[in-house]
């Protein structure tokens, strides 16, 4: 059954994107993607239970483990929010001029693509799948990030293109010369797989592994927008279809992670966890440090959204340089916990931007007064983002800190939190000024959308309950996962 | 029991913020009573009686008060039965991580403060339903103001029933952010926005620091719970380390110089009850924490900590009545006169240090319970003179005291009410600021115990400025109630104010002053229960207390001092009683004459020739000219042959916190410098973006090799 499920995940949305060229119908456009998010988002569901049962699964060049699917579980949630959310947010982009009626099944099939190639990338065992579906991600994003057509958005796909495949081609060299060190070992017989590497990983040569992973490092780095390999990722997060930004921060980013993750374990085995982790602390420290001043000095609401992703991500690889269980573990619902609520604060940020049709920070006031849910869910998600409890980037903050203080890395804290105190104060002070106030004239006072309220509640609901508790069933995946990682 | 009480406590409060969210919809709610009550007529009759549009109002202002109420009589309950009963108890709750559930431990202390904030609670909400009339025709929704105001009050108390560091975080942030909601609730003044901005960074500043402090306890103990903190040992700079941090947290929330620039800023936005229950109760929440963290969570004190402690509350004494003295805004002058209270309370906790850490445990324990006396009395006079200021902004719809005058006649039962208030918080006798004030003059006047020469010497120099302190206060609250209450009135919306018509406006503020005068009159009891507390966080009671009977205080032995307000009470009302007889009988058969006050012959004297509360401060504001920044500037026009008359004078006045351009200032500026300079690294070149790509790359293999 998980075996199957294996090769059917990666169909869905492929089947789905297929289906959508065949109808030029909005509805029914938007029924399909709902239709095929769900069905994601249950065989997804289906699988987890499968692994909590069984154990690691795998199919040829795919392999299913719990760390793979915390990034599963992630996706195929924000993909269903992303579909409710289009629905209310097409209909309004359609009467405003910024998508075309007769491009839309384009633009559906492009979406289900981009999410096929991410299921790829979670699923691939094969560290070369896992490179080819890397570059997969970023021609269908690129696309999407262009979509409006305008000459911003050309740009910034433009640049997008050229600084990750020049980055990603570093990723691959690093991928080569781990398949060198590995196949020198065990013979050529599946050695671009992970598994099968990490099976004798410690008797790799440790001076070669070190350089695979520094490649590597820099390579998908680029990708997950770590400091100073992100400068594209500001531009092509503001300049995406919000739906797609949502995708694009919440999760693509996060499957970069995951590709270094993989490689980080192969490189703690094969030469000490110290190497690893000291590299990516390293990183991390400098995205949270040089993320901050952009955040400070920022007008375009989405661009601050995304330099936002660039410190998170830095938070995540701080967590896993700190290392041990609870920096890792921290790490990992860190991964979840940003990824949500980043998708719920381009969702907030997309309806303000639409109703005020700005993305001028300064021009967008009074929110509250025109869309009080919308405006309350938009300081929710900043609170949030700026790490403030009940919520729950609170939770894993506080755990990649506690990670922190059992190393005793007391330079590292100390910047990172000198680094969030800033952060949060630019951010509250961005997100108080739009959401209290007299409204500007421009701001249109119609009543607020359904659709898009609702995929933003839910994951409100979830960004809140992560909050307060961690379920049982999701703790025992992440605590599986940190084996993987740590073990 | 206690236990049962204090969650009964938190629900109510956190039901009463859902209830207001609720009860804002008024159609919805009449369509789904009217489809429940379709079986009953008779009730179908009454549920439309209350979802009338005509009723509705009052019932829906009335449900927002109705369970912070119970909220308030179940802490007093739960204080009273844990300070009664001196039994522990603790719980846990299923919340929280999958390996750290929230953790429950209500002693004695915390069912202290649960009676501080029971006590202020049930006054606002008998003060809540007749003020909020006032927002019920704005743009502000009451259900916002319901919602958050559930929120706050069910944050503080969770502060005080958590029992690890985690779960005591959560609580303490869930405090800090629904009240930073309610600073924002009139957020249509750009001046709230700043402030509601400005008080939610400094809290989670302050936030960062506790953090910081409990981290530090957890990387040696390797557990977050408090159990686990009170069985460590740690070394003393570590020790320090954790203790300052928590000074720093706390003293930021607490409002303590120089972290207290938010404070004056915050308190005065809130709707009033809110600034009541801010000033009154939340501030002694974070003295909560300093006491929990530092004299129960820490295993050993020194004289250090102590002295900086001292020396941090004698400056948020004497410069927040400083500052208070040159407000003229009501609610700002509360607001820095929180700052000196705070102080206050500070300084007995400095001396509690100091003793313990010089081995005079009973000494330290008198300065805790001086501590904790204020910290109870504050709270009353303090809640309840920012609800007079509610009640007065709500009937006059001026906040400051420059417009104001002639009070006593329009509102004689609630000038009745601030008067206890003024007195009680200027610490005279009888009433209750003085007893707190009283003990920590007797905990300084000890320092004879105490061996080290340099502390001898510096805590008569603390307790002179206390004294000085004491007496700005009475000046300043002279000041208040002079200008604001007596004399003529200064504007017209005071001219035509009367009495608030509101029964419960009046009823929440006069129960705090009878507590204030019942506790000033007889302290005693209240001092022996706090034995409890001392006992359970010190291990130490001051046994002696009432030693000469109920009637009298003598907290350190029976031959050193003593006190009994209540005979201080008969003296006062004896030498009142002989006085009228002697004078008023003798004088009694002549004839009383009334006339009009002398006026140098101009004729027509006006309410602007009345002492002004900007006059009345010039000279403090002259003597202490280097604490504030004093910007004062003259405009004269002049006309006639040589500019002999002047037409129109215009006189400005604006005294800033120095605080602002010494620390707040330069450090937001040299950040936001920082950053625009650190902006440049990002020129939307690829070419660039690419090279920095390599060199990164180049540099690790380089690092490798």
């Amino acid at each position: 059954m998980a075996e199957t499920l294996l090769w059917v995940l990666p169909l869905v949305p492929t089947v789905t994107a297929l289906l959508m060229l065949t109808t030029r119908k909005r509805i029914l456009l938007s029924c399909l993607d709902i239709a095929g998010s769900a069905v994601l988002t249950v065989l997804t569901l289906v699988l987890a239970c499968e692994v909590t049962d069984g154990g690691p699964r795998s199919l040829g060049v795919f392999r299913v483990d719990d760390l793979g699917l915390i990034f599963l579980l992630l996706l195929a949630v924000l993909t269903l929010a992303v579909s409710i959310y289009t629905v209310g947010w097409l209909k309004q982009a359609l009467e405003v001029g910024n998508m075309k009626a007769d491009s839309l099944r384009s633009y559906f099939a492009l979406v289900h693509a981009f999410v096929a190639t991410i299921v790829v990338t979670i699923l691939a065992d094969n560290l070369g799948i896992l490179w080819i579906a890397m570059e997969g991600t970023t021609i269908t994003s690129a696309i999407l990030i262009g979509y409006h057509g305008h000459h911003h958005g050309l740009e910034a796909a433009w640049k997008y293109i050229i600084v990750t495949t020049i980055g990603i081609s570093f990723g691959l060299f690093g991928t080569v010369i781990i398949y060198a060190a590995a196949s020198h070992v065990m013979g050529s017989a599946s050695s671009m797989s992970w598994a099968a590497i990490m099976s004798v990983a410690p008797k790799l040569d440790p001076g070669i592994v070190r350089i695979g992973f520094i490649f590597a490092l820099v390579g998908y780095g680029t990708k997950a927008g770590l400091a100073p390999m992100h400068l594209w990722l500001p531009d092509a997060h503001s300049q995406a279809p919000t739906p797609v930004s949502a995708l694009l921060s919440g999760v693509l980013i996060k499957c970069a992670l995951l590709a270094i993750i993989r490689f980080q374990t192969i490189a703690a085995a094969a030469c000490g966890t110290e190497f690893p982790q000291q590299v990516l602390l390293v990183f991390g420290l400098i995205s949270v440090v040089v993320a901050t001043p952009f955040i400070l000095a920022q007008h375009d609401l989405k661009r601050l959204l995304g330099y936002h992703s660039v410190e998170h991500v830095g938070i995540i690889a701080l967590g896993l340089g700190f290392g041990g269980t609870i920096g890792t573990y921290g790490a990992l619902l860190h991964v979840v916990n940003h990824g949500i609520t980043k998708a719920l604060a381009f969702f907030a940020a997309g309806t303000a931007i639409a109703r005020y049709d700005t993305r001028d920070m300064q021009a967008i006031r009074g929110l509250l007064t025109v869309a009080p849910i919308g405006a309350t869910l938009l300081m929710l998600a900043a609170l949030s983002l700026a790490g403030v409890p009940p919520f729950s980037i609170f939770i894993s903050e506080l755990m990649v800190l506690r990670a922190g203080i059992g190393q005793g890395d007391w330079v590292s804290i100390t910047i990172f939190l000198l680094m969030v105190v800033i952060i949060f104060a630019g951010l509250l002070h961005h997100a108080g000024a739009m959401v209290f106030g007299e409204p500007t004239a421009a701001a249109s006072r119609e009543p607020e959308a359904r659709s898009p309220l609702l995929a933003m509640l839910l994951l409100a609901v979830i960004m809140i309950v992560l909050g307060l508790t961690i379920p049982a069933s999701f703790d025992g995946h992440l605590k599986r996962a940190t084996e993987v990682i740590v073990d | 029991m206690s236990l049962f009480f204090a969650y009964l406590s938190v629900v109510a409060a956190l039901a009463s913020g859902f209830l207001a969210l609720a009860t804002d919809k008024r159609s919805e709610l009449d369509r789904l009573v009217r489809l429940l009550s379709q079986p009953w007529p008779k009730l179908q009759v009454r549920a439309e009686g209350i979802f009338s549009a005509a009723h509705y109002a009052e019932f829906h202002r009335n449900s927002l008060f109705i369970l912070l109420g119970i909220s308030g009589v179940s802490a007093v309950l739960a204080g009273g039965t844990a300070l009664l009963s001196g039994v522990v108890t603790t719980d846990t709750l299923p919340f929280g991580l999958p390996w750290l559930n929230w953790h429950i431990r209500f002693d004695a202390l915390s069912g202290f403060f649960y009676l501080l904030i029971g006590l202020s609670l049930i006054a606002v909400s008998l003060f809540g339903p007749g003020y909020v009339r006032e927002f019920e025709h704005g743009k502000h929704s009451l259900a916002v103001l319901g919602l958050f105001t559930g929120f706050f009050v069910a944050g503080m108390e969770l502060v005080l029933l958590a029992d690890d560091a985690f779960f005591f975080v959560i609580a303490w942030e869930l405090m800090s952010l629904s009240s930073y909601f309610l600073v924002a609730f009139q957020h249509e003044h750009a001046s709230n926005r700043r402030a509601a901005f400005l008080y939610l960074l400094m809290a989670v500043v302050g936030a960062i620091a506790i953090i910081l402090a409990y981290g530090v306890l957890a990387s040696f103990s390797g557990g977050l719970t408090f159990d686990h903190f009170r069985s460590l040992k740690l070394t003393p700079v570590w020790s320090s380390v954790a203790f300052t941090l928590a000074l720093i947290g706390f003293g930021m929330k607490a409002g303590l110089v120089p972290f207290h620039a938010w404070l004056p800023e915050a308190h005065p936005a809130a709707p009033s009850h809110v600034s009541a229950l801010m000033s009154g109760v939340m501030l002694k929440i974070a003295v909560y924490g300093f006491i929990r963290f530092t004299f129960d969570l820490l295993d050993e004190v020194f004289w250090q900590w102590g002295l900086l402690a001292l020396l941090l509350g004698t400056a948020s004494a004497v410069l927040g009545i400083l500052y208070a003295m040159q407000q003229q805004n009501l609610k700002r002058l509360l607001a820095y006169s929180s700052v000196e209270n705070i102080g206050i309370i500070f300084i007995a906790l400095g001396l509690a240090l100091i003793f313990f850490s010089g081995g005079q445990p009973r000494l330290g324990t008198l300065g805790i319970v001086a501590a904790l006396m204020h910290c109870l009395n504050h709270s009353l006079f303090k809640s309840l003179l920012f609800l007079g200021a509610g009640a007065i902004l709500h009937n006059t719809h001026e906040q400051s005291m420059e417009n104001m005058g002639g009070l006593i006649h329009r509102m004689p039962r609630l000038s009745g009410i601030f008067l206890i208030g003024c007195i009680s918080i200027s610490g005279l006798p009888p009433f209750n600021g003085f007893v707190s004030e009283w003990l920590i003059f007797q905990t300084a006047l000890q320092t004879g115990n105490v061996d080290s020469g340099v502390i001898r010497s510096l805590i008569p120099t603390a307790s002179a400025v206390l004294a000085l302190t004491s007496a700005l206060a009475a000046g300043c609250f002279v000041n208040v109630y002079g200008v604001a209450f007596l004399g003529l009135p200064r504007s017209r919306h005071v001219a035509s104010c009367h009495e608030v018509s509101h029964r419960g406006m009046l009823a929440g503020p006069a129960m705090l002053a009878v507590l204030c005068v019942l506790f000033g009159i007889f302290p005693a009891p209240v001092i022996e229960s706090l034995n409890v507390v001392t006992g359970q966080l010190v291990g130490n009671t001051l046994p002696q207390v009432s030693a000469m009977g109920w009637l009298w205080v003598s907290p350190v032995a029976q031959e050193v001092a003593s006190y009994s307000p209540f005979l201080v009470l008969v003296g006062i009302l004896l030498t009142v009683w002989l006085c009228y007889q002697l004078f008023y009988r003798q004088s009694g058969r002549l004839e009383a004459r009334r006339a009009d006050p002398w006026d140098c012959g101009f004729g027509g004297l006006n309410a602007r020739m009345q002492y002004s509360c900007t006059g009345f401060a010039m000279p403090f504001r002259r003597i202490f000219q280097p604490v504030f920044d004093v910007e004062e500037t003259i405009e004269e026009q002049k006309s006639g042959p040589d500019g002999f008359h002047t037409q129109r004078l215009r006189y400005q006045l604006r005294v800033s916190d120095r605080s602002w351009a010494f620390v707040y200032q330069p450090v937001a500026r040299s950040v936001l410098n920082l950053s625009k300079w650190a902006s440049r690294i990002q020129t939307g070149n690829i070419r660039t973006y690419i090279a920095y790509s390599f060199f990164t790359l180049i540099i690790l293999l380089w690092g490798i090799s």
